[in-house]
């Protein structure tokens, strides 16, 4: 009896432990899965599969702004809570999913679609744990891209920069017109931690991507050089540097992508 | 034997995976209210100088908090999701202009 007893708790226990979500170590993900977000604020509720949305696909074509500014898409997953009745209004993703846009010479498809479905409509974006072959291979579409070694393992920066990609920061109907960016000053940060070398930020490759408005004041809200005190515990836990690198961005495992002054 | 065949199904629960179910119809989904073009052209109007923006004296960046503001009650009033949107951008262009105007005033 006691031994079925100790049985019994050790299974349970082994189960517990082994399935708990504890302690920081996460499992780091594959290329292609670098930037996935699970959408499920309504997915499961109205019996459809959670919908999986991959940034490199769509980071290729347009710049962060435009999604996170114009088309105000939330910073972190499900903060956004969309709907499908949001999607077939031209919202969020039914911006440019609606059937006609059309980005890059392809009609974009109609998400949510009213129409009567057929098998695997839905299960384009609602495909988290089905088997669903995607249009875009991101074997194919990373092999012309220029080559880093975490992340998507694409060096995006150098992708935009040599012309390969070109992304969209304006959306006719969405995007108010406004005239060219005028681009702050790149500037050093000195590290906490002694003997590390100093952050080069450049201004200039994050407002291409970015603009200003999507950084400040929400992620970064000092006024003055500085005066924001944080250090790589601050960014590891999400926020500043953190909102987005490590997430869809290059992760923070690249030092030397940030810590690139040369030492004297 | 049966509080051991319990602990068993308690432990297979705990590691059960989420269940792929049939997804339902959506049918008869209405699609959701646009944003009201005065609306829009004003947001417009009122927010497209960001690239500008260090150019823009103090009264100039009070001004255009204050359209901001103005403008914030208007839009509350629209449905969801036009509301949450147009919402989310005033919010971002209001913060933008007041977190320069802190800058100039800082200096």
């Amino acid at each position: 009896m006691k031994k079925l007893l100790f049985l019994t708790i050790l299974t349970v226990a082994v189960a517990g432990i082994a399935f708990a979500e504890i302690g920081t170590k996460k499992k780091r993900p594959l290329p292609p899965d670098y930037g996935r977000v699970v959408l499920n604020n309504f997915s499961e509720k109205a019996g459809m599969a959670p919908v999986v949305f991959n940034h490199w696909i769509h980071r290729s074509k347009f710049s962060c702004r435009l999604c996170h500014v114009d088309i105000a898409f939330g910073m972190s997953a499900g903060t956004t809570g969309i709907r499908a009745t949001d999607n077939l209004g031209g919202f969020y993703c039914g911006t440019c999913h609606n059937g006609k846009r059309m980005i890059d010479g392809k009609t974009v498809f109609e998400s949510c679609s009213k129409k009567e479905h057929t098998a695997g409509t839905c299960d384009r974006c609602h495909s988290l744990g089905r088997n669903v072959k995607s249009e875009y291979d991101f074997a194919a579409f990373a092999e012309k891209m220029p080559k880093e070694r975490f992340g998507n393992g694409i060096n995006w920066e150098k992708a935009e920069a040599d012309g390969i990609i070109k992304p969209i920061d304006f959306l006719e109907g969405v995007t108010a017109k406004r005239p060219p960016l005028k681009i702050q000053k790149d500037f050093t940060l000195e590290p906490k931690l002694g003997g590390m070398p100093d952050i080069i930020f450049s201004h200039k490759k994050h407002t291409g991507w970015n603009g200003c408005d999507l950084c400040h004041p929400e992620i970064f809200v000092g006024v003055k050089k500085g005066s924001t005190k944080y250090g790589m515990v601050e960014i590891i836990d999400g926020k500043f540097c953190g909102v987005c690198h490590g997430k869809v961005a290059f992760p923070l495992i690249d030092c030397q992508r940030c810590h690139a002054k040369p030492m004297q | 034997m049966k509080i051991f065949i319990a602990s068993i199904c308690a432990a297979l629960f705990l590691v059960q995976p989420t269940l792929s179910v049939p997804f339902a119809a959506a049918s008869g989904l209405a699609a959701a209210a646009p944003v009201p073009d005065d609306i829009m052209k004003e947001y417009d109007e009122t927010c497209t100088v960001t690239e500008d923006s260090d150019q823009l004296t103090k009264e100039e960046l009070r001004q255009i908090i204050a359209r901001c503001n103005a403008l914030q009650p208007r839009v509350e009033k629209l449905e969801d999701p036009a509301r949450k949107v147009m919402l989310s951008r005033i919010k971002r262009c209001r913060e933008f202009y007041a977190y320069l105007l802190e800058i100039k005033e800082s200096k």
